[in-house]
C-alpha cells in the first residue's frame, strides 16, 4: 500500500479531531484532563495506597498533617483505535471499489495522519467474533513504513459478529481514545452493543460505513437464489423493478436508523461509499464529520 | 358467448401439472451477494404483501396459466353470437351507392356493411357457398358461388362503394337468376342503407335477409347547379336541400375558375331547400364550383355525406361551324330558299354556297373542310368526305331512292332528342319519294310506314334524309321547320364536342363530337388520371366517369380547340337522402319475404390463437429480461 508523496503531504496537515481529550502515556501535544507531573499545577488529592510518594505535597502534609498528592495538568498523547471489520462480506466490489481494500486504505490514511499528529495508533482485524491480526500501539511518522507493510498482509474471510469482536478487543487493556470502526455492518447480531461497549470504556466512537455501488443498487434481476457470502445462507427472490426499488428504499431507511441511532448515542457515522476516491473520504467526508481536521 | 367443443375443457388440467412443475422444476440461478441480511428486511416488509404482489412474483407461472387458457379456450372452440344464414346457398347483394360512403357509423356505412358481411362469412355452414355482388350503378359480381372463407373474404376486401346510384333492378336480376341456377336453398341477403325502391323490381324466388346500417339521416346537398349562357353574359342557378332531420346555418360559396366569386349564408331548415339564381357570371368562365360549407369555421365535417356537399357546372364558348350549300339547280343556278333562311338564321354557323366550278355546272368537291354539306335534288358525284343533309336526294352510293308518290295518312315523329319540341300535327306533305331504309338509317318522320325524314351514320359521317321536295309540303312555312333543322344542323355539326351545361350522373358514358381537325382526345379525372379516348362511330366515348367532380377534355394536336370542361354531379335525392330503413320494402311475390334473423356462432379461435403467441412472447422477453440483467451482473462480481 502506496501513499505517493503529494498524498503523504496532504496527509500531514490533518490532524485527528478528539471531542474530549483522554489520558495517555506519553507526552503529547493536547491537554489532558488527567492530571500529571508537568509544571502547571492543577488540583490536591488524598493520598492512596500506591500513589507515586514522589508527587506528595509535603507542605500541606507538614500544615494538615493528612497526605494529599499535588496533581498537575498534564499534556497527553491521544491513542486512536482504528478497527476494522474483515470478515467475508468486507471481501465485495470490483476493483476499487472492493470494500477490504479501500477500508484498508482509509485505515492507512488515517494511521498515517494519527502517526503524524504524534497519536498513539492501535489497529484491530476483526474476524469471526474475535480479533485476526492486531498492531499497536504505534507512535511517531518513523512508523508509518512497518503500519504500511503490517497492512498489507491483513485478508478478509470469516464471518462478522461486531460486538464479540469489540469484545474481544476491548478484553486486553486499551487506553481509551477515538475508535474508529471501519464495517459494512452487514453482521446479523448489529452493531450496537459493540458501540455500547466502547463508549462505555471511554471511547470516542465513529463508525465509518462501507457499502459498494453493487450493494447500493443490486444489479439483479428475474428468480435469484440469493447466496449470503458469509454464512452461505440463501434467500429465494424474485426479482422485478418494483422489488429492487423496495431494496433500495430499505437500504436508505436502514442507514438512515444507523445514523439517527449513532447521533442519539452521541458517536459520529459516515456513510462512505467505495466508488468514490479514498481521498475524498479522508480529505472531504471525515473533514466534515469532524474526525478530521 | 358459448363454447362450441366443451369437452375441450379438460385440457384445462393440464393447469395442474404445470403448477405442479413450476414449483418442483422452478430453478432459481444462484448469486453469490455479499450479505443476505438486507435481502432479509426487504423479504419481511414484503410479508404483508397483497395478493397481486405474490403474483408478481410469479409471473412467469401466471403467463403459463394465461397462455393454457387461451388454449384451451381455442380448442374448445369459445364463440359468440354472430348473424348467420344457414341456406347451402347465399346470395349477398352489398349496396356500392354513395350513400354508403357516409360516416354516420364509422368509418362508414359500407366498412359496417363489409364487417357485416365478414361475420356472415365466418358463420358459413360447411359445404354451403356464396355469392357476392356489389351494387353501384351496375352490378358487379365480386366472387360467385365459391365456400371458400378466403376467397370470399378477399373479394369482399377489394369492394370498393362508387360515388352514383346503385342500379337494383339488374342486381335484383342477378340475384334472382344466381338463386335459381344453383337449384338449392337460397338465401339473399341485402346489405344497405335502404335506397332500394319497392316497386319495379324482379321477383326475387328465395328468401331474403336485410343487414340494414346506417343509424343517422343528416345531410345537406347541392340538388342542382346550372349556368345559363348567352352571348353577353352567363347565369347560375344553384339549389341546396337539407335532407335531414336537423336545422343548419351553413355557408354557400360560388367559385368560379377556382376563385371565389359569390358567398352567401343560408339558413337551411330541415328538410327544407333554398334556391338562388345570380346573374353577372362572366361568359369566359370555364367552370363554376358550389359548396356547402360550415359556417363556423370548425373543421368537423358538415354532414354525414360530403361527397354532396360539393357540385360543379361547366361554362364552354360554342365553336364556330361552316355549312355548305349546294345550288338545288346549276342552269340557271338556284339556291332553295328555305334552306338558306334557316341556315343565316342559325347561331355560329357560317353558311357558304357552293358555285359550279365550270358554265356547265359541274359541282366538284370543294377544297376546304365543311362541318355539314346540304344538297337539295342533284346529289354531286362523288359525295363530298363528312356530314350530310339531303333534300329529295337521288339515288347515290348510300342509299337507292324510288319515284316520288303521294304521301297519305298524318306524319308521326320517331321517339328521338332530335323530334323534341317538333309538332308535325299541322304539316302536310304532298308527296315523297319511295325509299328502302339502309341498315344505318333510323326514320325520325314517318308517314304510313312510309319514311321522309330518316337519319343515321354510315362510313364515319352523319346523314340526314328529307325524302320529299320541300316545295312539296307546307313544312317550311311552319313554326316546326327551323326547331328541325336546327335539330338537324346540331346532329351533323354539333356546336359543342358534347353540351357541357347537361349534367351527368355517376357512370353515365359521355359522347365527344369533337371538329373534323381533332386528331384525339383525352380525358382528366377529377383525382388527376389521364384517359387517352379511341374514335367510334359515334365520335369519342367516355364512359369511365364514375368519379364526382369536372372532367377535363383536351384535344389533339394541341392548341385546334382549347380544353373542354364537364361536370359528373351527385343530384340524387335518393342518395343523399341518408335516413336509414330498418325494414327493407321488398314485398314483390311470394318468395320474397324477409326471414327471421337467423342466429350463429363466430369462433373466437383465431384471436384466441393469437392471444396465446402473444403470451408466449411476452413471457419469453420477460424471462430473458431478468436472465440478461443476472448474467451482468455475475459479471461485475470479481472480489
Amino acid at each position: 500500500m502506496i501513499f505517493d508523496e503529494p498524498a503523504l503531504r496532504k496527509l500531514s496537515r490533518l490532524r485527528l479531531v478528539a471531542r474530549r481529550v483522554r489520558s495517555g502515556v506519553y507526552k503529547g501535544e493536547r491537554h489532558s484532563i488527567r492530571h500529571g507531573s508537568s509544571i502547571e499545577f492543577s488540583d490536591h488529592r488524598e493520598y492512596a495506597p500506591g500513589d507515586d510518594l514522589r508527587r506528595l505535597d509535603w507542605n500541606l502534609y507538614a500544615r494538615s498533617d493528612r497526605p494529599f498528592l499535588k496533581l498537575m495538568e498534564d499534556e497527553e498523547d491521544l491513542t486512536v483505535h482504528i478497527l476494522l471489520d474483515g470478515s467475508g462480506s468486507m471481501s465485495w466490489g470490483e476493483n476499487e471499489a472492493h470494500k477490504f481494500r479501500f477500508a484498508l486504505r482509509l485505515a492507512a490514511a488515517l494511521g498515517v495522519v494519527a502517526l503524524n499528529g504524534g497519536d498513539r495508533l492501535s489497529l484491530a482485524l476483526l474476524q469471526d467474533g474475535s480479533m485476526a491480526a492486531q498492531l499497536g500501539p504505534l507512535r511517531g511518522p518513523h512508523r508509518t513504513l512497518s503500519l504500511l507493510q503490517s497492512l498489507d498482509t491483513w485478508r478478509s474471510g470469516g464471518t462478522t459478529d461486531l460486538n464479540r469482536s469489540v469484545g474481544s478487543y476491548l478484553a486486553q487493556p486499551r487506553r481509551p481514545g477515538i475508535a474508529l470502526v471501519l464495517s459494512d455492518l452487514l453482521c446479523p447480531g448489529g452493531y450496537r452493543e459493540a458501540l455500547r461497549r466502547l463508549q462505555g470504556f471511554g471511547f470516542e466512537a465513529h463508525l465509518l460505513h462501507l457499502l459498494c455501488p453493487t450493494e447500493l443498487d443490486p444489479p439483479l434481476a428475474g428468480d435469484q437464489r440469493l447466496v449470503d457470502t458469509e454464512t452461505r445462507q440463501t434467500v429465494e427472490v424474485s426479482l422485478d423493478g418494483g422489488l429492487r426499488a423496495l431494496y433500495r428504499r430499505r437500504l436508505h431507511a436502514w442507514c438512515q436508523e444507523i445514523r439517527d441511532d449513532c447521533r442519539k448515542r452521541g458517536a459520529g457515522y459516515l456513510l462512505v461509499k467505495t466508488d468514490e476516491t479514498w481521498e475524498s473520504v479522508v480529505f472531504s467526508g471525515l473533514r466534515r464529520s469532524g474526525v478530521l481536521r | 358467448m358459448t363454447i362450441i367443443s366443451p369437452l375441450a375443457l379438460l385440457l384445462g388440467l393440464l393447469a395442474v401439472p404445470i403448477v405442479l412443475l413450476y414449483l418442483l422444476k422452478l430453478r432459481r440461478r444462484e448469486v453469490e451477494v455479499s450479505s443476505t441480511l438486507l435481502w432479509r428486511m426487504v423479504i419481511a416488509d414484503r410479508q404483508a404483501n397483497t395478493l397481486w404482489q405474490r403474483l408478481r412474483r410469479n409471473i412467469l407461472l401466471l403467463l403459463n396459466l394465461l397462455t393454457l387458457a387461451a388454449l384451451v379456450l381455442a380448442l374448445a372452440d369459445l364463440s359468440q353470437i354472430s348473424p348467420a344464414v344457414t341456406t347451402p346457398s347465399t346470395v349477398v347483394l352489398i349496396d356500392g351507392s354513395a350513400s354508403m360512403n357516409a360516416v354516420d357509423v364509422l368509418p362508414s356505412r359500407f366498412e359496417v356493411a363489409r364487417r357485416r358481411i365478414e361475420d356472415l362469412i365466418e358463420t358459413l355452414p360447411s359445404g354451403a357457398d356464396m355469392s357476392l355482388v356489389l351494387v353501384r350503378d351496375q352490378p358487379q359480381v365480386l366472387i360467385a358461388g365459391s365456400s371458400q372463407a378466403d376467397e370470399l373474404r378477399r373479394a369482399l376486401r377489394a369492394a370498393a362503394p362508387g360515388q352514383g346510384s346503385a342500379n337494383w333492378a339488374a342486381a335484383f336480376s342477378l340475384a334472382a337468376s344466381a338463386a335459381t341456377s344453383t337449384g338449392r336453398e337460397t338465401t339473399i341477403v341485402i346489405a344497405s342503407d335502404g335506397g332500394i325502391p319497392s316497386e319495379g323490381l324482379p321477383v326475387l324466388p328465395a328468401a331474403v335477409r336485410y343487414l340494414p346500417v346506417g343509424v343517422d339521416d343528416d345531410n345537406l346537398g347541392i340538388a342542382a347547379l346550372a349556368v345559363d349562357v348567352d352571348e353577353e353574359e352567363a347565369g347560375l342557378f344553384v339549389r341546396a336541400v337539407n335532407y335531414g332531420s336537423l336545422d343548419h346555418r351553413v355557408l354557400l360559396t360560388l367559385r368560379v375558375d377556382g376563385a371565389l366569386w359569390r358567398a352567401e349564408q343560408v339558413d337551411l331548415q330541415a328538410g327544407g331547400t333554398i334556391e338562388r339564381s345570380m346573374g353577372g357570371l362572366p361568359s369566359q368562365a370555364g367552370a363554376v364550383e358550389a359548396r356547402l360549407v360550415r359556417s363556423d369555421n370548425s373543421d368537423q365535417p358538415l354532414d354525414q355525406l360530403p361527397l354532396d356537399d360539393v357540385a360543379y357546372a361547366s361554362v364552354a364558348p360554342p365553336m364556330e361551324r361552316h355549312a355548305l350549300l349546294y345550288p338545288s339547280e346549276t342552269a340557271p343556278l338556284r339556291y332553295n330558299l328555305f334552306l338558306e333562311k334557316a341556315m343565316l338564321a342559325l347561331a355560329n354557323l357560317e353558311p357558304f354556297r357552293a358555285v359550279p366550278a365550270d358554265e356547265e355546272g359541274t359541282l366538284g368537291i370543294p377544297s376546304d373542310r365543311f362541318d355539314v354539306y346540304i344538297v337539295d335534288g342533284v346529289v354531286p358525284d362523288p359525295l363530298p368526305e363528312g356530314n350530310l343533309l339531303l333534300v329529295n336526294p337521288g339515288t347515290n352510293a348510300l342509299f337507292s331512292m324510288g319515284e316520288a308518290g303521294p304521301v297519305v295518312g298524318p306524319l308521326q315523329m320517331a321517339d328521338h332528342p332530335l323530334s323534341r319540341y317538333v309538332d308535325l300535327q299541322s304539316v302536310h306533305v304532298l308527296q315523297a319519294r319511295q325509299v328502302d331504309l339502309p341498315d344505318w338509317a333510323r326514320p325520325l318522320v314517318l308517314s304510313a310506314e312510309q319514311p321522309l325524314v330518316f337519319f343515321g351514320e354510315s362510313d364515319g359521317r352523319r346523314v340526314v334524309v328529307f325524302t320529299f321536295d320541300l316545295h312539296d309540303s307546307d313544312l317550311p312555312l311552319q313554326i316546326a321547320f327551323p326547331i328541325l333543322f336546327t335539330s338537324l344542323l346540331d346532329y351533323l355539326a354539333p356546336p359543342l364536342p358534347f353540351d357541357p351545361a347537361l349534367n351527368r350522373a355517376p357512370g353515365e358514358s359521355v359522347t365527344m363530337v369533337p371538329p373534323l381537325d381533332v386528331d384525339g382526345v383525352a380525358v382528366t379525372t377529377p383525382s388527376g388520371r389521364v384517359e387517352p379516348l379511341e374514335p367510334e362511330e359515334s365520335g369519342f366515348v367516355f364512359t369511365n366517369s364514375s368519379e364526382l367532380g369536372l372532367y377535363t377534355v383536351t384535344y389533339q394536336p394541341a392548341g385546334v380547340r382549347p380544353p373542354d370542361t364537364f361536370a359528373v354531379n351527385l343530384f340524387d335525392p335518393g342518395e343523399s337522402r341518408l335516413t336509414p330503413i330498418a325494414i327493407l320494402p321488398v314485398t314483390q311475390g311470394a318468395t320474397s319475404t324477409l326471414a327471421e334473423e337467423a342466429q350463429g356462432w363466430r369462433s373466437l379461435a383465431p384471436w384466441l390463437t393469437v392471444l396465446a403467441a402473444a403470451l408466449l412472447m411476452f413471457e419469453w422477453w420477460w424471462y430473458h429480461r431478468g436472465h440478461a440483467a443476472a448474467i451482468g451482473f455475475r459479471a461485475s462480481r470479481t472480489g
